[in-house]
């Protein structure tokens, strides 16, 4: 019994195909979300069926989930918040915090002992908490956003980026790069200020084990910025990115055999 | 097309006139819905209504609320505005004969319904108040625009532990040449060892010394009541507008019992935050808030007999704490598969009865000081927590109030105290006087707690 | 930017008692010395940021934050009082509340007061917070004793006002808070310290554009903003921020305290500190219109606090109230804030040289 989890979150689509019976991930793909979500998740969920040597008709259920997921062809809809919890589950099952850094949101979950969601807070008004801010910063500093992590690394005295704001953030680097601040320490100041903004939504209670995921888990230092600003260490599950779209796939499997 | 369920504007017209055709009985304010867009009211497209000629009275009550005031001007009323204050103030104007009592701070809904394009938010931004104040600034340009509403004889506003954004917004109003009569409400406290107590409505208590206070300040209002008509506002007077405004209560409270309770859920969200509303100041007509409060009443226990209802019966229900500046939300709740099951739009103390066995300024000071925003947030939360249970929430929506001073701690207050006492899920939005660039998140955020109820059942 | 002011310390709790701790400037301290207890004023250091959410009054937060912290600081204070002036301290005071074991007292301030029952409901709340401070140990005060005690602080503020020609904005704020810090023991030692602050003050530039200064609330981190206006070519001849004579107690009337002293504590405090959450605020108008014209301010700096709704709402009406440029800034919305405020002071001054 195959089922597959689209997850077409407001920067990348992400296809996970799972094989029920055994749990096993079958074939995962994923691209940048371009202008129609709704054709390109159908697209990349054709290539991941491709992947695996299956077909269409060999799938049981699709779930969709992310952002755009009422454009996606699927079976149902589940919200991004629940598969990262159901997602979660399957790989770090004792977690009980969910962080996720997407390219354009993040979010804080709090999980019950058996993985329900307690509660959560989302943050998808502004940049600072989130993958793009990071984005912008490499393309400020020249560099690939995957070689930010690298080019901090090490580094002890992270600039101070105290703007609330992105924009205004962008200002600071530029005031930064201008006084001659090394890269690697507007870099730390960043990844710091991205992982203050999603510990802010913690409001001061993070509960034990704390899991990292999305794509901005995958940033090298990243995980360490955000264990500074929590107070907690964190754990990222294998292929963080793939989270949400593990848990659609999951959350179909629950719908044919709850 | 009779059996009850949400239907568009549109939908509504066609209805409306079938309606009419069968010898819909209507009041004077009567009509089609369409004919509010028309004027302006554009924020009434993007909405489902309810398909009762009740809930068609209470729609074509709220949006003529503007003419009925602009009616007993012309009669030579007196027409007072009642500021802040949500529950009180206007009980005291409408015991005169002769005067009409509305709520300017009302105006914060028609940037909404009208669809920003009042001018009314952009005359506040040039008076400095900008949109880091509360939406309710928009009756600041409503008053200098002279729009929506005639020239008030009369304003009282309650101020003290009340929010600071509407205090500066009036303050800016007085400075503008609107003088106004100020009251205070003190934060209500816990009474001390060796003070006496007093019960307030809603189950709370306060100091009797603070009620005394209260009390003289009710004074000063009503000495600005009698100054202004000429006419003293007696005991028995105040008490006949207490009982006018218990009548009211009591039929909103039963409604609110039966819509918040039976299942399927027998009026939509929508049209029960608009009732609730009318708690506040009757939309300037008591005695018609009165009947159009009892119609929708009869709808819903007609419905509820029948076992008829608006939605599916496995709404998760949600109980919502504050009001939403853009009333499609409620649409939206709705839409993700949950229910209204209960509200906390900071004027609770608008719901309760007022005490009627005790002197009427007495139990007006009882009930000015029950207000929610005068207290702790843990008072709020302590009534939210009873709400829920007594009318089985599964989740709670806590909707903040864009740039409200006093969202910003109180939510975390009423969340924690929901999470520890009731283990709901509970999640947090904004509401911007429109919400359409926002609503693809809001929407998720309520996907997600509807979804994370229903695990948990 | 440093918190710290330069040169000379903040009071400190660790050489004095257990203090009782206040923030608003309409709780009189010689009330509490007068319980035997250790007045001490607290001015946040620092603007918090951490944890802060949209919406927040970093001032308010920051106090909370103080009030709050684990180990105490402010070396478990024998009582906090926190006031209702405003909405955001106001439930400041509940989380301080539920998370300190101090006890706590949320004096009401109200915000009316012409009428006598408002200037009533604030001599009830010092008479309530009388007995509050005897409960967490101070003793009940004489009343020949009060008044003595009202007239020592009255001379001390008395030497204050005269030597605030000779002090820096920033000075003259942290003798202010030092004041607001004394016991009655104390008082003859901060008569020293105005006259060793004017000492080392003496060279305070004659020149400089004469400029107002006109909000609320200011953390000591945030004061380096006087600082800004000073380098940068300003004088500070109007300091109406609550860390400036804006917020000192009208002067006393000796015979009236004697026999009356609360009374007098409410004329004083209540009855005359003009602030913008008074209603109406014809006594902040009123002030300001004389002491704006008095001063011979060129220029007025409006300092606010991000989401501070009061302050905020005076942006445009100070532009009205006085023929005068006013210069908007915000504090509080990041911890270098007062970076990109320092640029727009020395625009604003460099205008008005020319």
């Amino acid at each position: 019994m195959i089922c597959a989890g689209i997850d077409a979150g407001s920067r990348a689509i992400k296809v996970v195909l799972l094989d029920g019976n055994t749990g096993q991930v079958l074939s995962r793909c994923s691209a940048d979300q371009l202008y129609q979500p709704g054709r390109q998740a159908q697209e990349l969920f054709e290539q991941a069926l491709a992947a695996g040597g299956l077909t269409r008709r060999d799938v049981r259920r699709v779930v969709a989930t992310g952002y755009a997921r009422a454009a996606v062809q699927a079976d149902t809809t589940v919200t991004e918040i629940t598969c990262h919890a159901i997602g979660v589950r399957h790989t770090l099952p004792a977690a009980r915090t969910v962080v996720e850094i997407g390219g354009q949101d993040s979010k804080l979950l709090r999980l019950d002992p058996d993985g329900r969601v307690r509660d959560f807070a989302m943050n998808d008004r502004c940049a600072a908490g989130t993958g793009r801010f990071l984005e912008m910063v490499a393309a400020r500093l020249g560099v690939p956003v995957g070689e930010l992590g690298r080019m901090a690394q090490g580094n002890r005295c992270p600039a101070a980026i105290s703007s609330m704001c992105a924009v205004f953030a962008e200002t600071e680097i530029i005031g930064l790069l201008a006084s001659g601040r090394p890269q690697a320490e507007i870099i730390a100041g960043v990844q710091a200020a991205v992982a203050a903004r999603v510990a802010a939504m913690a409001g001061g209670r993070v509960t034990r084990p704390v899991a990292f995921t999305g794509g901005v888990a995958q940033v090298d230092g990243m995980a360490g910025a955000l264990e500074q600003a929590l107070g907690q260490a964190v754990i990222i599950p294998d292929n963080p990115q793939y989270t949400g779209a593990l848990g659609a796939a999951l959350a179909a499997l629950r719908q044919i055999a709850p | 097309m009779n059996s009850p369920h949400q239907i568009s504007l549109d939908d509504w017209e066609i209805r409306y006139h079938r309606l009419k055709a069968g010898g819909l009985n209507e009041p004077w304010y009567g009509g089609p819905l369409s004919r509010h867009a028309g004027r302006g009211d554009k924020r009434l497209l993007s909405l489902r209504f309810d398909n009762s000629p009740p809930a068609l009275r209470l729609w074509n009550f709220l949006l003529t609320e503007e003419e009925r005031l602009h009616q007993a001007r012309a009669a030579g009323g007196k027409i007072v505005g009642a500021m802040k204050d949500l529950g009180t103030a206007a009980v005291m104007a409408f015991s005169l004969p002769n005067v009409t009592a509305f709520y300017p701070d009302g105006a914060w809904w028609v940037p909404c319904i009208m669809e920003q394009g009042t001018g009314d938010l952009e005359v506040a931004d040039a008076l400095g108040i900008d949109e880091s104040f509360c939406p309710v600034r928009a009756m600041l340009g409503a008053f200098v625009r002279g729009a929506h509403f005639p020239r008030p004889d009369l304003l009282v506003c309650s101020v003290g532990a009340t929010c600071d954004d509407f205090s500066a917004i009036a303050q800016r109003l007085s400075s503008l040449g609107y003088p106004i009569l100020w009251w205070e409400a003190p934060h209500r406290r816990r009474a001390e060892a060796g003070e006496a107590a007093v019960d307030l409505p809603g189950g709370l208590a306060a100091p009797a010394a603070q009620v005394r206070f209260v009390r003289r300040q009710l004074e000063l209002v009503r000495a600005g009541l009698e100054e202004l008509t000429d006419r003293k506002l007696d005991d028995a007077l105040l008490a006949e507008g207490i009982a006018q405004a218990n009548q009211f209560r009591r039929l909103l409270g039963e409604l609110r019992r039966l819509a918040y309770t039976r299942v399927p859920c027998p009026l939509g969200a929508l049209e029960m935050l608009v009732a609730e509303m009318l708690a506040i100041h009757f939309c300037s007509d008591r005695a018609e808030a009165i009947v159009v409060i009892g119609q929708l009443l009869d709808e819903v226990r007609r419905r509820s007999a029948l076992g008829l209802g608006v939605l599916d019966e496995c709404a998760v229900p949600v109980f919502w704490v504050n009001p939403v500046a853009d009333l499609k939300v409620m649409n939206i709740l709705e839409e993700c598969g949950g229910r209204l099951c209960g509200s906390e739009f900071l004027f609770s103390h608008a719901l309760d009865e007022i005490p009627a066995d005790i002197e009427p300024l007495e139990a007006l000071a009882r009930t000015a000081l029950a207000d929610p925003m005068v207290g702790p947030a843990s008072d709020r939360a302590e009534r939210i927590c009873r709400e829920c249970r007594r009318f089985g929430a599964k989740a709670v929506v806590i909707s903040r109030i864009p740039g409200a001073s006093h969202c910003a701690t109180e939510s975390d207050i009423i969340a924690d105290m929901v999470r520890n006492r009731l283990d709901l899920p509970t999640v947090e939005i904004e509401v911007p006087p429109i919400c359409d660039a926002d609503a693809p998140g809001i929407r998720t955020r309520l996907e997600a707690l509807i979804e994370s109820a229903r695990q948990r059942t | 930017m440093n918190i710290d002011a330069p040169g000379r310390a903040w009071p400190s709790v660790n050489d004095m008692g257990q203090p009782v701790v206040y923030v608003s400037p309409f709780v009189p301290p010689e009330w509490i010395a007068a319980h035997g207890m250790q007045p001490r004023r607290l001015v946040p250091r620092a603007p918090a940021m951490r944890g802060m959410r949209e919406g927040q009054c970093p001032f308010a937060w920051q106090a909370a934050a103080s009030l709050t912290a684990t180990p105490q600081p402010l070396g478990n204070p024998a009582a906090i009082i926190l006031t209702s002036t405003c909405d955001q301290m106001r439930r400041a005071a509940e989380i301080v509340q539920a998370r300190t074991p101090s006890p706590v007292f949320l004096m009401n301030v109200p915000a009316t007061w012409r009428s006598d029952s408002a200037r009533g409901l604030y001599a009830d709340e010092l008479a309530r917070l009388g007995l509050f401070l005897q409960h967490c140990g101070g003793r009940q005060p004489g009343q020949g004793e009060l008044a003595a005690l009202m007239l020592a602080y009255e001379r001390a503020r008395i030497a204050l006002k005269a030597a605030q020609p000779m002090l820096s904005a920033r000075e003259f704020a942290r003798l202010l808070c030092e004041l607001g810090s004394c016991d009655a023991g104390q008082l003859d030692g901060f008569q020293r310290a105005i006259s060793d602050a004017c000492g080392q003050q003496g060279q305070r530039a004659a020149g400089g554009i004469d400029l107002a200064i006109v909000g609320g609330p200011i953390a000591q981190g945030e004061l380096a903003i006087l600082d800004a206006i000073e380098l940068a070519g300003g004088k500070v001849v109007l300091n109406a921020c609550e860390s400036g004579q804006r917020c000192l107690p009208a002067p006393l009337d000796a015979q009236a305290a004697s026999a009356d002293p609360l009374a007098q504590l409410r004329r004083m405090y209540f009855d005359s500190i003009p602030d913008a959450f008074r209603r109406p605020d014809s006594l902040l108008e009123n002030y300001l219109r004389t002491h704006l014209a008095g001063s011979g301010a060129r220029g007025v700096v409006l300092i606010r606090q991000v989401w501070c709704d009061l302050w905020h709402a005076w942006t445009q009406r100070l532009g009205g109230l006085c023929p005068l440029p006013v210069l908007d800034v915000v504090l509080g919305d990041s911890p270098e804030g007062t970076t990109s405020a320092t640029n727009r002071i020395q625009s604003f001054i460099e205008i008005l040289r020319r």
